[in-house]
């Protein structure tokens, strides 16, 4: 997931990402950026985050959340 | 099956200009959602298609096309009801749990619930049930891989941007599109090009040909630093290094971006109204080539990883027919075809041919014939008689009337042989913004000078842009170099030029070499065909200058009546209208 976040929003391999870290404020991602890493999670994981999801996703942390309870509403956990 | 397909959302810029009053000229199209256009697929074919810009005049507009619509229907003898399916170039409705977008402007300008209410308005019944939203760059990858003809191929989009890409890879087979790779809008090459347009002094989302017109006069050089940095590839994917959240996207002008390319560029943007200098060329020529090099990598690229040799493309992005000369020439590319409306007008005829291809029973494929682009609206005998009755009464014009086909022919070959200045009206409108020869003004391309005259007595625009010939397929290896492929016959692709088109055909020929050709097969255009081999025995070259039917900043000519006004308004010398010669009055020529 994590890698995901660095490679969307173009951070080095090695930049510091503390899990509750937001991903506007503490990252200065837009709403395009932040489209973009859900997108691609939704695309490694094979979930569809609902739209509740999407809004809770504004950290790694919260991201991290939302993608196990969608893993785990699909019995995938 | 009979399906309409819709493009365009038709209160994106109405809601961007109210959210933005005053903004300037050139930032007037920082939104998506214009070019509307209706298109009619009917079993698999498309009958029928037009973009609104023609009817109201409005270049590009966004507007709801019921205009389009209705000539659609009218030209098919179909009513509402009787369409089965309405199919819409967008398909926002399935991305907005990803979209922090306000709702309210998501409900009035994004859902496909818009469209549906549009429909509603002009009394058509039961939409919502026959209404198929599908995604931008679907509709885009359909609108070139149908009518391609290949069984099997790869199929590339890059635009602005759909609902959430930029870019999208598919592979095509038996009528179905899989999508291999796409990338999100922070890393888009048409709005890298369109910021670019926009910060040279030119319309954003508009004037990108303009851009790649005065690309030619400058040296790449001085500038492909900046954009070898700037765009790069990296295994198929684009990768645009600037800081995005600092672009001011959402502000009206894009201010972070102007000053981000200023500090790149060494200087300001330009103003629309300033001298165009040589900065400007230089950095519109590097842009160019970068972009051109990303493409053709890019291509390159998904045709090894997927292993398939026959290119479909769409997406405004490949209207760059400069680029697209690359990719022809490039080896492990065997045949290419690029949607003539490869811009946001096409996604209507994509949308359509999708929803089709996904409802109906298998087909058998069309094989390897050639798109027919003249799907706009043509005009009956009477009603040209009638219009040019009216403009002979007036005084406006004096008409000759020509039954034989032959002499018809012969004298307009005579005129353009003569240096004049014709315009040439004849069938039905092209789909797509090229004139391709039934909506035209010609003229010899013998020599340099005529560029000046045509700019500054009809066309009235800038000195630097380029015009390309019409010619005769057996006219090709003697003046240009290469392989003319399919999108030759759509004016799409640049191609080199030979000596000999220096010397024969001057004025067709662009300051970097190149001209935008236009091969003129006798099976798509067999009137444009045998005026050229008339002008070919008249002047020895079976070639002339071809620029569209209409003056700077206005669509193309659709209707006889507004070719008239044209003709008799700027230094036309001739109008050459369904079967009649039109001419000024003497003392007005």
């Amino acid at each position: 997931m994590a890698q995901i976040v660095r490679r969307n929003l173009r951070l080095a391999e090695d930049h510091p990402l503390p899990g509750d870290l937001s991903f506007a404020d503490g990252l200065g991602a837009d709403s395009i950026l932040v489209m973009g890493i859900l997108v691609r999670v939704e695309e490694t994981f094979g979930i569809e985050l609902t739209a509740e999801s999407v809004t809770r996703s504004d950290t790694l942390d919260g991201l991290v959340h939302e993608v196990e309870r969608a893993l785990a509403a699909a019995g995938r956990r | 099956m009979i399906t309409l397909g819709l493009s365009g959302l038709p209160y994106a810029q109405q809601v961007y200009l109210r959210q933005n009053p005053g903004v300037d000229r050139i930032s007037e199209r920082v939104c998506q959602g214009l070019d509307s256009a209706a298109g009619l697929v009917i079993d698999g074919e498309v009958v029928a298609a037009a973009a609104e810009e023609r009817f109201t005049g409005e270049k590009g507009t966004g507007a709801f096309p019921a205009n389009a619509i209705d000539y659609c229907l009218r030209e098919a003898g179909v009513g509402p009801n009787e369409v089965t399916m309405v199919a819409h170039g967008f398909a926002y409705d399935e991305c907005r749990r990803l979209l922090r977008t306000d709702p309210r402007y998501f409900d009035e300008v994004l859902s496909g619930q818009t469209v549906v209410t549009e429909l509603t308005k002009h009394g058509w019944t039961d939409v919502a049930d026959r209404f198929h939203p599908v995604r931008h760059h679907v509709a885009h990858a359909a609108s070139a891989f149908h009518p391609s003809g290949f069984d099997e191929a790869l199929v590339v989009v890059s635009d602005g941007m759909g609902e959430l890409d930029a870019l999208s890879v598919f592979t095509g087979r038996a009528g179905t599109l899989n999508r291999v790779h796409h990338q999100d809008v922070s890393q888009s090459l048409g709005i890298l090009y369109s910021l670019c347009t926009r910060f040279l002094g030119f319309a954003f989302n508009s004037d990108e040909y303009k851009v790649m017109g005065l690309a030619a006069y400058g040296d790449p050089g001085r500038y492909a630093p900046v954009f070898d940095r700037l765009v790069g590839l990296r295994a198929g994917a684009v990768e645009i290094d600037w800081p995005w959240t600092g672009l001011g996207a959402g502000t009206a002008g894009y201010p972070g971006a102007m000053g981000y390319l200023a500090g790149l560029a060494g200087f300001p943007a330009r103003r629309g109204d300033a001298v165009v200098g040589p900065e400007h060329a230089d950095l519109a020529a590097a842009l160019q080539k970068r972009l051109a090099e990303v493409l053709t990598g890019l291509v390159s690229h998904w045709v090894g990883a997927t292993g398939r040799q026959q290119v479909c493309l769409a997406g405004g992005t490949f209207l760059n027919c400069r680029a697209n000369q690359d990719i022809a020439a490039l080896p492990s590319v065997a045949d290419l075809f690029v949607q003539p409306a490869a811009g946001d007008d096409g996604t209507a005829i994509g949308a359509a041919l999708h929803v089709d291809a996904e409802n109906a029973s298998p087909r058998r494929s069309r094989g390897r014939r050639r798109f027919n682009p003249f799907l706009g609206p043509a005009y009956p005998t009477e009603h040209v008689a009638r219009t040019v009755e009216a403009a002979v009464d007036i005084g406006a014009v004096t008409a000759e009337r020509i039954d034989d086909i032959e002499d018809y022919l012969r004298l307009a070959a005579a005129d353009i042989a003569a240096d004049q200045i014709v315009g040439w009206f004849h069938g039905r409108m092209e789909f797509g913004p090229r004139a391709l020869g039934n909506r035209s003004i010609l003229a010899l391309p013998a020599g340099a000078a005529v560029k000046d005259r045509i700019n500054a007595l009809v066309k009235l625009r800038e000195p630097f842009r380029p015009f390309a010939p019409a010619l005769l397929e057996d006219e090709y290896d003697r003046l240009f170099e290469g392989r003319p492929l399919d999108p030759t016959a759509y004016m799409l692709c640049t191609a080199t030029a030979r000596v000999a088109a220096r010397e024969l055909v001057p004025g067709a020929v662009h300051d970097d070499g190149t001209s935008r050709v236009q091969v003129v097969p006798a099976s798509l255009n067999p009137l444009f065909h045998r005026l050229l081999r008339k002008v070919q025995a008249a002047t020895g070259v079976g070639c002339v200058i071809n620029t569209s039917l209409n003056i700077k900043g206005q669509p193309l000519i659709m209707a006889p009546e507004t070719a008239i006004k044209l003709f008799t308004g700027t230094g036309l010398d001739r109008l050459y209208l369904a079967g009649y010669r039109l001419s000024k009055p003497v003392g007005q020529a």
